[in-house]
């Protein structure tokens, strides 16, 4: 037993007592534990108390787990946004990712081990700061000139884009083609791998979901392991909870839009994420704030080959 | 089929047109006309024969009879005109030929009315110069005195020869010897007294009175017979004659044309016979083909809409299986948490009991070690106070109390599981409708609470019902649902209410959600109809709970207000 001082605060957010009863047993011996009962309530602590992790319940009265976590990232961006999920609210938790800029999914019923683990992971990766994340989206939300920073300090700036459809991977060169962004098409993962592996200068790997979507998102967690910086914007036919869970929790993705997109709402995500993507170039604390869990995959055998081209990776798989 | 519209229609066409032109020759051709425009004729010549008769009789038989002449001569007019202005007056108006010959006629007529006139004129004066004549043939007439006295018989019989000559026949020859007679006579009587002379002369007047009458007579006479009203009548009857051949010809030749439109009629309705005979065994076959098909699509459909219904039930009973596992979801996660915390509480609580035991331990021990004991004391109460201040054993029992109420809950979710389903009851029982009405809200706790429903009950005593209870936990449960969806996430309140009407169960479930226009209200039973968005229902949800409700015997009604919610109200008997 270890009585440590209690150095981070962790929100609860649930309508279901019992649940916050249980979540307060589990975490109150190491951090300072505050319960909501809903979406109000947890803003109004917010507002009182610096909070590094919130968890919230999806289903909730009044206001949505959802709304409550996009909420949050817009007011406090610095806390870290996690989502009790029962795998049951497809559109809310794609609402999460792409809205409330989401680090972890946490499935219902959770195993304390795991969740205890989490919560740390959470806690200590809202230490870095986002201000300086913040400032650059503000700009770009506001005067749209973040891009051409970009691509006026770093010439090398580029994507990767791996897809089968033509016509969206026209739609992205347009857009590129616009911002002078490098793109570099692939149309298969081992070329993707490839090109990541070859190119330092790459941050931006924008994924449209394969039918096997198994390897692709084997691809991208490890992907997002081997390198932190690389932000994914991952686009799909249609939508599916489980995946963008995985999404989140191995491959801290980006983005994940159903097509077809509107060319602003493309270009939009493209800056958004170059902007992440450079903050996290700069900053290596900042990387430990978009880690990644270990995937649950078992990685086949081809994907450990391919990055082996990384060097160390074979030996750590 | 155009074609034989065409045809049709051509031939129908010819047919009226025909049969329009036939009838109207036929009105021309009339046989009353016919007749009575001959006997006309006939008359017309035997009064013209009859009139010449007479003129015969008169003039030579001294037969005066001038009235029946003049009656004839009537006759005759009137019955011209019969035929002028009343049996053939379209004809003259239509027919050039009898129209002339008509007119030519009528200048003969005219005519010889005229002669005939003069003719019984003259006639008249004739007769009476002939009685004068007849006077001075008596024995004591004064010229018979005068000739014996003057010794004239002689000269006189010659004169009476020639003059009979002359009247028996009337030329120049004969009138030239009466002429010398009467120049002799009148030579010799010169030296005679005036009274004499006068007698002569009258004698001499008297004759030639006679043959001037007679000569006027016989002029008329023979102009009046030989005016050709004869010939013209018979120029009339065969202009009247060819004009009725003429017609008769066009009759003919339409009669010849309506017996071959009949023919060609009767053939090309043979032909279309044998196109409809042809087209109908055709249709026979396609009929009994498309009959097959129907009968093929019939049972796909039915097929299809089977698997349909068991999708539907299936949709819904992935609704309800989510719903459910959502339920147990919440109450088994802190359950499981609890009993890992409870486990890692116990852990604390026997580092307490273990360091107690070190203290009995100790304090068995002989001889005791104050120390010893002290130490584990302190180390014990350490341990305690972080578990007291901590509040450990009071956080593990609130941790079971809930475990416990949770898996009270994920239990009584389970039978309400089981009841629904009654997969071990019999089909049909004798329940408590407020059973399965418990039992569908239960169920449907997923999309109650997902749209921020507050279920508000107000139910009556009510006397158990035999139905089918999975059956009526299916409808209240797909009528529940529907109206907690109809609240879509701004919420509202659902109101059951359940009363007994005499025999009958009334159960009604008021929401204040959307609400539906009359258009949806009238489809809402219809199977494959729905509201929501697609891919979200089958549209069979209420076509089912309306077929549940038959099955019952019982009658379901709809009342609905765009915006401010709907009512739906089922009626089930309790003696079905």
């Amino acid at each position: 037993m270890m009585t440590t001082e209690k150095k981070y605060s962790v929100l609860f957010v649930d309508d279901e007592k019992r649940i916050l009863t249980a979540l307060r047993s589990i975490f109150r011996r190491e951090y300072d534990v505050h319960i909501a009962n809903g979406g109000e309530e947890a803003l109004a602590i917010l507002a009182e108390n610096e909070i590094n992790v919130i968890v919230s319940d999806q289903r909730m009265p009044n206001m949505l787990g959802n709304e409550l976590l996009a909420e949050v990232h817009k007011l406090y961006p610095k806390t870290m946004r996690l989502l009790l999920t029962g795998f049951m609210d497809k559109e809310a938790i794609i609402r999460t990712i792409n809205e409330g800029e989401i680090y972890r999914f946490i499935n219902k019923p959770w195993r304390n081990d795991e969740i205890h683990k989490t919560i740390a992971e959470a806690a200590l990766a809202s230490e870095f700061d986002v201000a300086e994340v913040i400032d650059h989206q503000a700009v770009n939300e506001n005067g749209n000139t973040f891009l051409k920073d970009i691509a006026g300090n770093n010439p090398d700036q580029g994507i990767v884009m791996m897809g089968s459809s033509q016509e969206l991977r026209n739609q992205i060169r347009q857009v590129c083609r616009q911002h002078d962004i490098n793109i570099y098409g692939t149309q298969s993962i081992p070329q993707a791998v490839g090109v990541v592996s070859a190119r330092s200068a790459i941050g931006v790997a924008i994924i449209e979901l394969p039918v096997n979507t198994d390897e692709a998102l084997q691809t991208i967690s490890v992907l997002k392991e081997k390198r932190p910086e690389l932000i994914s914007i991952v686009l799909t036919n249609e939508t599916d909870a489980e995946t963008a869970v995985e999404l989140i929790n191995s491959g801290q993705v980006f983005r994940y839009l159903a097509k077809p997109l509107e060319n602003d709402q493309l270009e939009k995500a493209i800056e958004q994420a170059f902007t992440r993507h450079h903050v996290l170039a700069n900053h290596s604390g900042a990387k430990t704030r978009y880690k990644v869990e270990k995937t649950t995959r078992s990685i086949t055998n081809s994907i450990k080959e391919l990055f082996s081209s990384f060097g160390r990776i074979g030996k750590q798989a | 089929m155009k074609k034989y519209l065409i045809v049709l229609f051509l031939l129908i066409s010819v047919g009226i047109g025909l049969a329009y032109i036939t009838v109207k020759q036929n009105m021309l051709l009339d046989d009353k006309v016919y007749l009575q425009t001959t006997e006309s004729v006939r008359n017309l010549k035997l009064l013209d024969n009859q009139i010449n008769l007479l003129l015969f009789g008169i003039r030579y038989a001294n037969y005066s009879d001038y009235n029946t002449l003049e009656d004839r001569a009537v006759a005759l007019s009137d019955e011209f005109d019969n035929l002028r202005y009343d049996a053939l007056f379209e004809e003259i108006e239509s027919s050039e030929a009898l129209g002339n010959a008509t007119i030519s006629f009528e200048k003969e007529l005219v005519k010889k009315q005229d002669h005939i006139d003069n003719f019984v004129k003259n006639h008249k004066i004739l007769l009476e110069v002939n009685s004068d004549f007849l006077q001075a043939s008596d024995v004591n007439s004064p010229i018979n005195q005068i000739i014996e006295k003057l010794s004239l018989r002689p000269e006189i019989i010659s004169i009476n020869i020639n003059f009979y000559r002359y009247l028996e026949q009337s030329n120049i020859d004969n009138r030239n010897l009466l002429n010398d007679d009467i120049g002799l006579i009148q030579g010799m009587i010169e030296n005679y007294s005036d009274d004499e002379k006068d007698v002569v002369f009258d004698y001499i007047k008297t004759l030639s009175d006679i043959v001037l009458a007679t000569e006027e007579t016989q002029k008329y006479f023979l102009r009046a017979t030989q005016q050709e009203t004869g010939e013209k009548l018979n120029t009339l009857e065969s202009a009247y004659v060819n004009y009725h051949n003429v017609l008769l010809e066009k009759a003919n030749e339409l009669r010849n044309a309506l017996i071959i439109y009949g023919l060609v009629l009767l053939v090309l309705l043979t032909f279309f016979a044998y196109l409809l005979r042809r087209q109908y065994t055709n249709l026979e076959q396609q009929v009994a083909d498309r009959t097959e098909e129907i009968q093929q699509t019939y049972n796909d459909l039915q097929e299809s809409q089977e698997q349909l219904i068991q999708s539907e039930k299936m949709a819904s009973l992935g609704e309800m299986v989510a719903g459910v596992a959502h339920e147990i979801n919440t109450p088994l996660g802190y359950v499981n948490s609890n009993i890992t915390t409870s486990t890692a509480n116990l852990g604390d609580m026997n580092d307490v009991l273990t360091a107690l035991e070190t203290v009995y331990e100790a304090a068995r021990k002989k001889p005791r070690n104050n120390k010893a004991l002290s130490a584990a004391l302190s180390k014990t109460l350490r341990l305690f106070k972080i578990v007291d201040n901590d509040g450990v054993v009071e956080e593990t029992q609130q941790l079971l109390e809930d475990s416990h109420h949770g898996i009270g809950e994920i239990s009584q979710l389970v039978m309400s599981l089981k009841d629904f389903s009654r997969l071990d009851r019999q089909s049909t029982a004798e329940v408590d409708i407020h059973d399965c009405i418990d039992n569908a809200v239960k169920i449907a706790s997923n999309p109650i609470r997902e749209n921020n429903v507050t279920v508000i009950k107000n139910l009556a005593d009510l006397p158990s019902l035999v139905c089918t209870p999975s059956k009526l936990n299916q409808l209240f449960l797909n009528i529940i649902t529907n109206a907690a969806q109809a609240m879509k996430e701004s919420g509202g309140e659902l109101r059951i209410s359940t009363q007994q009407q005499g025999d009958n169960i009334v159960v009604a479930f008021a929401d204040q959600g959307m609400g539906m226009d009359q258009a949806t209200q009238q489809k809402i039973f219809d199977p494959f109809f729905t509201s929501k968005p697609i891919g979200e229902g089958t549209g069979l949800g209420m076509s089912i709970a309306y077929k549940i409700v038959q099955a019952h015997k019982g009658k379901i009604n709809v009342s609905s207000v765009l915006d401010s919610g709907t009512t739906i109200e089922i009626v089930l008997p309790l003696n079905p």
